[in-house]
């Protein structure tokens, strides 16, 4: 039976990427989780696993061309089965079909779509593209919403979020911006921006452009969480970062602070409501942020090895999560400096995490070493007031100093 | 002068026009029809109607000549061709009579007569122009005479008329039409069928059964051409199987009456011409739409060789006038013509009406073994950019139609492998102009594979074959 391996929906604004590397040809022998391909989007690569097994019977998309997503990529298929006697059905709908993508909730969200009439076409295709169907005019019997009503409503819905909450793929780049200077030595090299470096210069411009904004700094006692970090790792042999455990921390403190776990433009912001944590990692000649799904419901030892997958998916330049960040961390404390990040448009806050220094201070009445990490928030002022940020802080700090969820 | 002013005149009596005088008449308007031969058109007089009383005939007759399968000693059996013809003609004559007490019921004005524009929103009728075919059911009582009629709007439903071959005229005796093939008085020895649409099929599918010795002829490379190619294979083969020729990708190059036969020259797929002498020949290659005498050009409608050009809802080029069915081109089916009637008389009335999606309309043909299909073929699915899933299930594997001892055929069902749409629905076999309207109401319903799969099929029925079709196409059919 042929199966097709479609094109993943990485995010929710990819809609195709480029193939770059083929690991597969026709006849090879194809195991779940094999890394079948590997595609380039604007913000980064990620890999193409085999949700089958089988031998590949034909690849539908050369290296060098666009795939699309939710599209088959290569069909595999049985020993000896060519793709003219094959029956060209899918066994069963890929994985994909049941983690679509979250709905993008225009306002409130509203589940309640009892009393809405639709097909079940209709409700399908809306899951696929993230909208709610009760929220679509239906023009079919009664008011159902058919398919032609979701196929409008979706093509709707990308122009909105383009104009709205994404970052306009060409960022018009600012009126004093200086042109690259001429070679004036022969050693000069001129390098041109790779994708990545592109999109990274162009979201940055636009971070720093059009957002105001503004600074919170403080310091955590991590001596006590230090202590538990080590008994941990003594008792269960699992090595937790302390990066592990601020990133968790801060996805708790934000179910408190929704206004910081939202996304912003000039007319509004949008509350997530999920909380996803990005994790700033540093690549070759570049920067990437996997974002953690649901990070305060998952578990310290999940947050932990999803970040390390991550990370290291991400040094190989391939983005293996799936979800969309909704707020940003850069850790630079490894390097012992301090950071006062630039905010992960169109987020609304980004944690900075400093060094930890051992510092002599008044503890309990007597003079003791005590491990200081230091903090910076950069928060966007158009979505929160310096209270709010300073009260966030404040909290997170109180979750950090006190964290045991080590269970 | 003007007789009488109605809110509503339509032009012609079948499917089409008496459904679009019914509704007008339930909506309240003011309404008359125009009808110079016989009311139900050719679907309920020379159509659709009395070729399945025919085809009902010949079914019977084979089911008796394999009555000892069944454990049933009947002696010889024997066709009485006038016999059968007499009851499908009475057939005919009783929903002829039904239609005149529908219309009278709605207080419809009958205008018996041919009608003709003389300007926008006005019409004379007179004297038919056209020689009725024999034998003619009795004209409706009640009719308003010949003269000149006005009307708010008009609806033109005048449908069409059998295409003729050049140099092949029908005779009307050796060269029939489905006309005269409706009506035999004996079964003759050998017979071409010119076309392999459903009119051709039907008839070849007939006179196969009283024991003529059937030859069709298709140009294209497969018999029914507006089907998927998979399943007219099957019919094609199974054709084969009760002894009727069937020759594609071929043509009649020549032809002439001879000694009270017909001599033809046929070319066949090899490009080797073939001399043949057959008894009669029927020219089943389609119909053209009945645009002329009508005076269209005096109001200006346009027209293409397709027919009236109008938009979804009807209306012509002309305000005021509108057109439906058969005259505006295909598919050029009864029930096609049925829907367009309502949705024009209520665009007229309320000021909106439905669309009708022409990709919704199932297709049947009543050969034996029986077609039936709605949607897009495989080979359309995939030109429409779709990527697809295609289910299919064998009635060899099917309880019922074991025991009704009619386990051929098949039923392929085609997906969209990402939305789980279901996009067409194909099936040969026993009573499957039956079974369609289930498909016909889950694609209407724009209904997925995944609640297909969690519906309950009656067991043992034949449609059980359909649901292991849609099982199929998920990689899960138990049955097979």
């Amino acid at each position: 039976m042929a199966k097709p391996i479609l094109m993943p929906q990485v995010g929710q604004d990819l809609t195709e990427g480029e193939l770059i590397e083929l690991h597969v040809k026709v006849g090879d022998v194809v195991k779940k989780g094999d890394v079948l391909a590997i595609v380039e989007s604007e913000k980064a690569s990620f890999e193409v696993e085999a949700y089958e097994e089988g031998i590949v019977l034909e690849v539908l998309c050369k290296v060098g061309e666009m795939a699309v997503v939710l599209k088959p990529l290569l069909i595999l298929g049985e020993a000896g089965e060519t793709l003219d006697n094959a029956p060209p059905a899918p066994s069963a709908a890929p994985e994909i079909f049941t983690s679509t993508p979250q709905v993008v909730p225009e306002g409130p969200q509203q589940t309640d779509t009892a009393g809405t009439r639709s097909s079940p076409l209709a409700r399908r295709i809306a899951a696929m593209n993230g909208l709610d169907v009760s929220k679509i005019k239906g023009t079919g019997p009664k008011g159902a919403v058919v398919k032609v009503d979701v196929e409008a409503a979706a093509a709707q819905a990308q122009a909105q979020k383009s104009t709205k909450f994404q970052t306009p793929v060409q960022v018009q780049p600012p009126v004093s911006s200086m042109p690259l200077p001429a070679a004036t030595a022969a050693d000069d090299v001129e390098q041109p921006f790779n994708k990545m470096r592109q999109v990274i210069a162009n979201r940055l411009i636009e971070s720093k452009q059009t957002i105001p904004h503004f600074y919170l700094m403080t310091e955590a006692d991590i001596s006590d969480l230090q202590i538990r970090r080590k008994a941990h790792f003594d008792i269960t042999g699992e090595k937790i970062s302390l990066n592990d455990v601020i990133v968790h921390a801060t996805a708790l403190t934000l179910l408190e602070y929704p206004d910081l776990n939202s996304f912003v433009s000039n007319t509004g912001v949008l509350k997530k409501a999920q909380v996803n944590v990005g994790v700033a990692v540093s690549v070759d000649n570049g920067l990437m942020v996997p974002a953690i799904e649901n990070t305060p419901f998952k578990s310290l030892s999940e947050v932990s090895s999803l970040i390390r997958e991550y990370a290291a998916a991400a040094r190989r330049g391939i983005n293996k999560s799936q979800a969309k960040s909704t707020f940003s961390i850069s850790n630079l404390g490894m390097y012992g400096v301090e950071v006062l990040p630039i905010i992960n448009l169109p987020e609304a806050g980004i944690l900075g995490v400093g060094p930890t220094k051992r510092v002599v201070k008044e503890h309990r009445g007597g003079l003791q070493g005590r491990d200081i990490l230091s903090l910076s928030l950069a928060a966007d002022h158009r979505a929160v007031d310096g209270a709010y940020g300073a009260k966030f802080l404040k909290s997170l700090v109180e979750t950090i100093e006190t964290y045991s969820e080590f269970a | 002068m003007v007789n009488t002013t109605y809110d509503l005149i339509v032009i012609g009596a079948g499917p089409g026009g008496y459904v679009a005088a019914i509704r007008a008449a339930q909506l309240g308007l003011k309404t008359a029809i125009v009808e110079r031969e016989h009311l139900g058109g050719i679907c309920l007089n020379w159509g659709c109607i009395p070729t399945k009383a025919l085809l009902r005939s010949a079914e019977l007759l084979g089911h008796m000549e394999h009555a000892a399968d069944f454990g049933i000693d009947t002696g010889a059996v024997k066709a009485n061709v006038p016999a059968m013809v007499a009851r499908s003609r009475a057939v005919s004559a009783q929903l002829n009579n039904g239609i005149a007490h529908l219309l009278k019921k709605n207080k419809i004005d009958i205008i018996w007569g041919e009608a003709k524009l003389t300007s926008p929103g006005n019409i004379s009728v007179s004297k038919s122009s056209k020689a009725a075919i024999e034998p003619v059911h009795p004209k409706p009582r009640q009719t308003k005479d010949h003269g000149a009629y006005s009307a708010k709007h008009i609806i033109i439903a005048t449908g069409a008329r059998p295409r003729a071959l050049p140099g092949m005229k029908p005779d009307g005796d050796l060269i029939m039409t489905y006309f005269e093939a409706m009506k035999p008085t004996k079964a003759p020895k050998s017979l071409l069928i010119v076309g392999s649409g459903a009119v051709g099929m039907e008839f070849a599918s007939f006179y196969a059964a009283l024991g003529t010795k059937v030859t069709v002829i298709e140009l294209l490379a497969e018999v029914l051409p507006q089907e998927d190619p998979e399943i007219a294979k099957i019919v094609r083969v199974a054709f084969v199987k009760r002894g009727i020729e069937v020759l594609t990708t071929a043509k009649v190059t020549d032809l002439k009456r001879q000694n009270g036969a017909v001599e033809t020259k046929l070319m066949l797929n090899d490009g080797s011409t073939s001399n043949r002498t057959f008894d009669k020949v029927i020219s089943a290659i389609g119909v053209i739409p009945n645009t002329e005498n009508l005076g269209l050009e005096a109001v200006g409608v346009q027209t293409s060789s397709t027919g009236i050009v109008t938009n979804e809802a009807g209306a012509t080029t002309c305000k005021g006038l509108y057109a439906i069915g058969d005259v505006t081109g295909a598919p050029m089916l009864a029930h096609k013509a049925e829907h367009e009637a309502v949705i024009c008389v209520e665009k007229i009335v309320k000021g909106n009406a439905h669309k009708l999606k022409k990709s919704h309309i199932p297709g049947c043909t009543y050969c034996q073994p029986q077609v039936a299909s709605v949607g897009l073929t495989e080979a359309a699915s995939r030109a429409a950019g779709h990527t697809v899933k295609v289910g299919r299930f064998p009635f060899a594997a099917n309880g019922k139609a074991i025991a009704m001892g009619d386990a051929s055929g098949l039923v392929k069902t085609v997906f969209d492998a990402l939305t789980g749409e279901l996009l067409g629905a194909h099936m040969v076999g026993p009573e499957v102009t039956e079974l369609i309207q289930g498909f016909v109401t889950a694609i209407g319903h724009e209904t997925t594979d995944d609640h297909l799969l969690k519906l309950v099929y009656p067991h043992p029925t034949l449609s059980e074959a359909m649901h292991e079709s849609v099982l199929d196409a998920n990689g899960v059919a138990i049955h097979i």
